[in-house]
């Protein structure tokens, strides 16, 4: 469609570069982005809804964790440790080591794909493919430790389902080291490989006051300079003992957010080594009695970003209110701020440098 | 009851809950989380949640209880650029009268469903 030298260009809901259904209408001036619509309700599941009117709370979690193939563990983690709260649950500090596990393993397969992603729209189909060949590994580490590939519901309230044999921790172990090796190879390319900078660098730039003013959130925060991380400043397993480090870069492009994801893989892998070598011995659940009562607010880190949770119990078996605020619905407002100005070539390094999660979204 | 051992807890009102988020936030040491509403049944509670980047646990809630659905909600966007999403999801979701929030981002317009987060919908 075109108006004197514009040109109106959409970009989904389906599209070749997007994982997932959201649409933006594009307003271009000689190839150049003046202006974008953004549009992110094609596939609204209302679980929410769900949540408080189909299911009991014991059961919940099941259906939270389908909220996303990618961070189910996330919601996992955000409905059991409010749940818990309400509940007054003390976990077994061998179960909280295993949901660790689970959660930074899930945060390495993510990150692997989102990184071979935007390896693949810049040209480097070949890195997509040999990245996906080593996120399998972590699958195969997923499944032994949880029984799945995707969809672990490893949690249960009061702790986890499945316990770590010492043939699982030296298979897992074994793994991982291998793991790193092929993990740090990769890292040197995003690194140092002169083509894909020259694609990635420079490119979306957010500065620090930009991500502070629109309260970006995740890798795309970290990229820019802000030392944020809800495992940090939320610390809803115990992060703190076994030397858990905020990632950050200061470049604020596509290639600072792939590198800030790299980083992250590297010290998950080894926070994953540190957790299996730490594995305090005792049991992996307590008994839960009562209903939930009252209100409690809950943030985690998702493989996106900042993941909150709000749940509210009066005592009966359904709850009263579940709230979950996405991390890519948090970017999704900078997201479009910084398509203006911008090539529409790069649209798609631009937006699978997001990571964007529209599952999650439009939950 | 809220469970949150940090929580500072703010009442306001609907005529003086942008003055106090703005009196309040400073983006070097605030963080915006969203804005969440729970149904009451004829009204509403509107939460704006903030948290704190160098405080472990720590968070912010303004709160206003009993909002009836047609009231006018003022808009925060001009203090936080970013919150445009959660006010044009809690029209869509909740059927909230906010200021300058259009309907339509997160569902499609349908006879059939208004307001699904309400619990008489």
């Amino acid at each position: 469609m075109t108006g004197g030298n514009k040109i109106i260009v959409p970009f989904g809901s389906q599209h070749i570069a997007l994982p997932e259904p959201v649409s933006f209408l594009f307003t271009t001036e000689n190839e150049i982005i003046k202006d974008v619509e953004v549009d992110v309700g094609y596939v609204h599941r209302g679980i929410e809804k769900a949540a408080i009117t189909k299911f009991e709370f014991t059961n919940v979690a099941y259906l939270l964790t389908r909220v996303c193939g990618f961070c189910s563990i996330t919601h996992a983690s955000g409905y059991h440790h409010g749940i818990e709260k309400l509940l007054n649950v003390e976990v077994p500090k061998r179960a909280e080591y295993i949901r660790m596990l689970v959660v930074e393993l899930d945060r390495i397969h993510s990150h692997i794909l989102a990184n071979g992603h935007v390896a693949e729209v810049v040209g480097y189909e070949n890195l997509f493919m040999q990245s996906v060949r080593y996120r399998e590994k972590v699958m195969e580490i997923l499944e032994l430790v949880t029984g799945n590939r995707i969809q672990y519901d490893i949690y249960k309230i009061g702790g986890v389902r499945k316990d770590l044999t010492p043939e699982i921790v030296e298979e897992v172990k074994q793994k991982l080291n291998q793991l790193k090796n092929e993990m740090l190879k990769i890292y040197d390319f995003y690194d140092k490989d002169y083509t894909f900078g020259l694609k990635t660098k420079g490119i979306s730039y957010v500065s620090y006051d930009m991500a502070k003013e629109y309260n970006a959130v995740g890798p795309i925060a970290r990229a820019s300079g802000v030392d944020t991380d809800t495992r940090k400043e939320f610390p809803y397993l115990p992060y703190d003992e076994i030397g858990f480090e905020v990632q950050t870069m200061s470049e604020g492009d596509v290639w600072a957010r792939n590198m800030v994801r790299q980083k992250e893989v590297l010290h998950s892998i080894d926070l994953c080594l540190r957790i299996v070598d730490n594995l305090p011995e005792g049991d992996i659940a307590t008994k839960v009695k009562g209903r939930p009562k009252g209100e409690v607010f809950v943030r985690v880190e998702a493989p996106r970003g900042e993941c909150f949770y709000y749940i509210k119990g009066n005592g009966s078996k359904v709850l009263e209110r579940v709230r979950i605020r996405v991390p890519t619905y948090s970017n999704i407002p900078l997201l479009k701020e910084l398509f203006i100005g911008e090539r529409y070539s790069d649209a798609q390094a631009i937006v699978l440098s997001f990571d964007p999660c529209m599952s999650c979204t439009a939950r | 009851m809220i469970i949150n051992p940090q929580i500072n807890f703010y009442e306001v009102t609907l005529d003086n809950v942008k003055e106090k988020i703005k009196e309040f936030y400073d983006r070097e040491k605030h963080h915006y989380v969203t804005i969440n509403a729970v149904d009451n049944g004829g009204n509403v509670t509107i939460d704006w949640i903030f948290s704190d980047y160098n405080k472990k646990h720590v968070l912010y809630v303004f709160r206003i209880d009993g909002v009836e659905y047609d009231k006018l909600i003022p808009s925060i966007i001009d203090i936080i650029p970013s919150s445009w999403i959660a006010e044009w999801e809690l029209t869509d979701l909740f059927g909230l009268n906010i200021e300058n929030a259009p309907k339509g981002l997160f569902l499609k317009h349908n006879p059939n469903v208004y307001a699904p987060l309400r619990k008489d919908s």
